[in-house]
């Protein structure tokens, strides 16, 4: 499992441990990943088989999906690519980055940076800044808002219906 | 040298004369193989320099990145595949392009995706893609946010 997370792996952990997982984890502090797969958004899976090859189009997964899991038990028992598989959508596209694009995950590892010398406030800045100049970045907004609102995250469940206003309130501000 | 047999989107397509492996390049026939990529190979600014063209893209070829033989012109794929949002891999006698066409583009079936290296959340030890070769891996990329 790979964690995105800017703040760092005492973030990460303790949802990793909450969900008891037994497989490896992996931390993504400085978005290698989204930017090497120019992925805007998670969960996505990478599926690769013996010969390093993709039995899947890199792109959303949704591991609570019953079929989903059905789908990876019967291709990790047989090897056979499930039908389901050969009709995803191919979301993941390698490619240099938009000048703004580069912008954007320059500010975004400036807060990254930032957030490891404890400057909250100055994090805070460099990532709307960053947002502002790649607006469809989720990886870049979500963390955004983690950072500056810990507490629609990290004082219980997530707060999904926080997300919902604060993306309408924000989303209304960018069109004035 | 070796000749190529071409398939293009998964579906043979042979082309005469045939691609060529030479020299560790993909060799192929310029006029031959824009015709079934959906190019246009053309000459530039009235006669002078050979390019690829596709709708209002031209990628001009350098005189290196071309040769005739027997009396074909062929060019080197890396000259101008990518600009042209072509992927393929020459593998034993096949050359294997797919051109995402309809859309296909991103990383699918059979690719192989772009390695990467990062820390273990616990231990920092650095871990890559590519250590995983001989099993099969899942690598979900989920975030706490």
């Amino acid at each position: 499992m790979i964690a995105q997370d800017a703040q760092g792996a005492e973030v990460a952990r303790p949802w990793v441990e909450k969900a008891g997982a037994t497989y490896r984890a992996l931390l993504d502090q400085h978005n290698v990943i989204g930017k090497a797969y120019s992925l805007k958004f998670v969960p996505v899976g990478i599926l690769v088989d013996e010969e390093g090859r993709l039995a899947r189009a890199v792109g959303g997964v949704d591991i609570d999906r019953k079929e989903f899991r059905a789908e990876l038990t019967e291709w990790v028992t047989k090897g056979a690519i499930p039908k389901a598989w050969m009709e995803s959508n191919r979301e993941a596209a390698p490619r240099t980055l938009t000048p703004a694009e580069a912008e954007a995950d320059a500010r975004f590892q400036l807060a990254v940076a930032l957030l490891g010398q404890g400057k909250r406030e100055e994090a805070i800045a460099e990532l709307k800044r960053a947002f502002r100049l790649d607006p469809e970045n989720w990886l870049i907004r979500k963390q955004l808002w983690a950072v500056e609102h810990p507490e629609a995250f990290y004082s219980g469940p997530v707060d999904f219906e926080w997300q919902k206003r604060q993306q309408q309130q924000e989303d209304a501000e960018i069109k004035r | 040298m070796s000749v190529l047999k071409l398939y293009l989107d998964g579906r043979p397509a042979p082309l005469t004369p045939a691609p060529r492996f030479q020299h560790g390049e993909v060799l192929v026939p310029l006029h031959a193989f824009c015709e079934v990529v959906g190019a246009e190979a053309k000459a530039l600014d009235g006669g002078g320099q050979l390019a690829v063209c596709k709708g209002d893209l031209c990628i001009p070829l350098k005189g290196a990145e071309t040769v005739s033989i027997d009396g074909v012109t062929y060019a080197l794929l890396t000259a101008f595949g990518e600009p042209l949002g072509l992927r393929w891999q020459a593998e034993g006698d096949a050359l294997r392009v797919t051109s995402g066409a309809g859309g296909q583009t991103g990383l699918g079936i059979g690719d192989r995706p772009p390695d990467f290296t990062l820390p273990d959340l616990y231990t920092g030890e650095p871990v890559s893609l590519s250590d995983y070769r001989g099993r099969k891996a899942v690598f979900y990329m989920w975030a706490s946010w």
